[in-house]
């Protein structure tokens, strides 16, 4: 028996250490590139040993790449996505939870079918509803065809509404910050909440915004938590949708500026200076999961009693 | 000042009804227990009281005002749950404090109340403390806090002691009927435990069905129970019911097996040969009574010695199922095997109509 579990303990630590080798070596090795001199950046194979140019090649990066004013927007719109995702998520749930309203089922369904349409799916819509946020308005106009006034000469004035989001903070959050999964979450938490903490506050003599702000909130404090790491990095890492919506240079996000670091085939192979870069972005959300991650722990083994 | 009227009180969900027109008037200062088996509509007809749950019919009034459509919060009401239901993430002042905090009482009155009912209830020191840190006693002592730091004028307790062990349970009943000598408040108390209710009670509503069966005193209930459930659920151990029959000539009661009681007092006429439930509470029947005028001979199938008195299962001859339970306060020397006679008094006597359950007055008929 004793041996038995010695030699199962033996291997789960192989296998741990392995994984982490796995993980980590690639992170090392950028970390080793970001302090090396371009010449022994680029030979092959590149040594396994830090050299001394990392402050060189982080300087490099933050001025070429224009990191500050990117990790600035970064910033922006993973803090929005989080707190946006979190604030909207556990709204719905309170509603879904303790109101009983017609179609209360059909809302929750309809919420929990989008958990199949991310972004990548539904990224052409959602760029023309960027474009102009009254597409669907504007459509059901002309549908209807609704004139919104006719002119005593005969001329019919039509209307369109007009509200361009591309390139804003508000056009990098707002299209992302709707989560099926949050809601769900939130969800399946005030499930466990007996119905009669609900109301005793109710003959306390809270109402509904009251009970939600006073009792359901503090209690969730661990999920929201656990949530805002998660978020925060989902945030954080958004490419795609960044990449499509932002021209402006001003708007441009870290992990879009990176790739602005990365050698093209005519420059010189400067992969020191791309790694620099990649690390200073990596830095955000490791502070985050760092502080949060005793509650995020806590959220996700144990349920407040 | 403090009355609280039912009337007609009914309750449905969806074609179930729970509650099927209960009437009763909790008079100022009374302390009434609603006591049934699980699922009668207990909690249901406490919630209505509270406002928790809308009328399907009928009106509640609390100290003379119509409340069908008052929200909880507008009642004068307090209640206390069986899972206690205190705030969590809050301190036990904090949790006895919340309801006043709304009502915007200035700080001072907040705390000299919360002190007050925490010194009442002994937990002053425990004050700074969250219910997590709270064993389960003193969990439901800060459940009962939260309702008296509020001085309504009804208290309205679901099953408060259910999740107590044993010992403990009888501990806090003494102590929230001496509360209630001090307090005064009007309460509704709602238990499935019929010893509870007894020592509780000024007065006992027990329901079977979402009805009220019987509304009276403990010992109405005990001595004049209105039907065979009553009597069933009453008393620890409960009545003796046997099925029977009134003898040709109504002169008699014979139980199902053969034994026959002669009453010394005739039954109306009409009612010979009719299917009875003949109840006989446990402790009423005895080895010797000079007073006695019926015997009853049993098999002897189990002793329990509980040391202050003795519980005897017996059977009636020939029947498999006719168990006679004997409760006496001494310590005879019987062994297992043995027959017993008891002796009982026809005034001890109670019959009901085998078919509706309902009590067939002996005095009245006599
Ligand atoms: N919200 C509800 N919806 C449907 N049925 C209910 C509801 N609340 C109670 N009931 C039913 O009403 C009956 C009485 O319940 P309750 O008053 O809780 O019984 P108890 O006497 O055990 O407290 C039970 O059969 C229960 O299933
Ligand atoms: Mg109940």
């Amino acid at each position: 028996m004793v041996d038995r579990s010695r030699t199962l303990r033996i291997t789960t630590h192989v296998l741990l250490v392995l994984g982490v080798l796995v993980i980590g070596f690639p992170i090392y090795y950028a970390f080793v590139a970001a302090t090396l001199p371009l010449e022994l950046a680029t030979r092959v194979p590149m040594p396994l040993v830090p050299g001394d140019h990392l402050m060189d090649n982080v300087e490099q990066a933050w001025r070429r790449g224009d990191l500050g004013l990117q990790l600035f927007n970064s910033i922006v719109m993973a803090l929005g996505i989080t707190a946006g995702k979190i604030a909207i998520s556990i709204i719905s749930a309170f509603a879904i939870v303790y109101f009983r309203f017609p179609g209360r089922m059909l809302a929750f369904w309809i919420i929990f079918v989008t958990l199949m349409l991310p972004v990548e799916v539904r990224i052409v819509p959602t760029y023309e509803m960027a474009v102009n946020v009254f597409t669907p308005v504007n459509r059901l106009l002309e549908v209807l065809s609704v004139p919104v006034a006719i002119d005593p000469l005969g001329y019919t004035i039509s209307m369109r509404l007009q509200w361009n989001i591309l390139d804003s903070y508000f056009g990098l959050t707002l299209p992302l910050i709707a989560s099926a999964t949050a809601t769900f979450l939130f969800r399946q938490f005030f499930l466990t909440i007996p119905d009669q903490l609900a109301e005793a506050a109710k003959i306390d003599g809270a109402g509904p915004l009251r009970f939600f702000w006073d009792v359901l909130l503090p209690m969730s404090r661990t999920n929201i938590a656990a949530l805002a790491v998660i978020l925060f990095v989902y945030g954080w890492n958004q490419y795609l949708w960044p990449l499509l919506i932002t021209t402006d240079r001003e708007m441009m996000t870290a992990v879009i500026g990176i790739t602005r670091l990365m050698p093209s085939p005519d420059d010189a192979p400067e992969w020191n200076v791309a790694m620099a870069g990649a690390l200073i972005v990596l830095i955000p959300p490791v502070i985050v999961v760092v502080l949060l991650q005793r509650w995020f722990v806590k959220g996700l083994v144990e349920e407040e009693k | 000042m403090a009355e609280v009227r039912l009337d007609r009180v009914r309750k449905s969900f969806g074609s179930f009804e729970a509650v099927k027109g209960v009437d009763v008037t909790i008079g100022d200062s009374e302390f009434l227990v609603v006591v049934g088996p699980s699922g009668c509509g207990k909690s249901t007809l406490l919630r209505l009281i509270a406002g928790l749950e809308e009328l399907s019919g009928g009106d509640i009034t609390i100290s003379g005002r119509l409340v069908n459509d008052v929200e909880p919060k507008d009642r004068d009401i307090a209640m206390v749950f069986q899972n206690y239901a205190l705030y969590p993430h809050m301190t036990v002042f904090d949790n006895m404090a919340y309801g006043l905090k709304i009502r915007r009482l200035p700080k001072a009155e907040i705390r000299e109340r919360v002190g007050r009912a925490a010194a009442i209830l002994q937990i002053e020191s425990l004050l700074e403390r969250q219910p997590r840190q709270l064993s389960g006693g003193q969990r439901q002592r800060v459940a009962m806090g939260r309702a008296i730091v509020r001085n309504p004028s009804v208290f309205l307790f679901d099953e408060p002691l259910s999740n107590l062990d044993a010992k403990l349970r009888v501990e806090m009943r003494v102590e929230i009927r001496k509360l209630h000598n001090t307090l005064k408040t009007t309460s509704v108390y709602v238990t499935h435990d019929q010893v509870e209710a007894m020592t509780l009670a000024d007065r006992i509503v027990i329901m079977n069905g979402g009805i009220a069966e019987q509304i009276g005193t403990p010992l109405d209930l005990y001595e004049r129970p209105s039907s065979a459930f009553v009597a069933g659920f009453i008393g620890s151990p409960p009545m003796n019911l046997v099925e029977g029959e009134i003898g040709q000539g109504a002169k008699s009661v014979v139980l199902a097996g053969g034994t026959e009681l002669s009453l010394n007092s005739p039954l109306p006429q009409g009612w010979g040969g009719r299917s009875v439930t003949v109840g006989i509470r446990p402790e009423r029947l005895r080895l010797d009574d000079s007073k006695a005028d019926l015997a009853i001979s049993l098999g002897v199938e189990l002793i329990e010695r509980h040391g202050a008195d003795t519980v005897i299962h017996g059977v009636l001859p020939n029947r498999e199922r006719g168990e006679v339970i004997v409760r006496l306060n001494e310590t005879p020397t019987i062994a297992q095997t043995d027959r017993l006679n008891v002796k009982a008094r026809t005034a001890d006597i109670h019959l009901f109509d085998a078919e509706t359950g309902k009590r067939l007055e002996l005095e009245k008929a006599a």
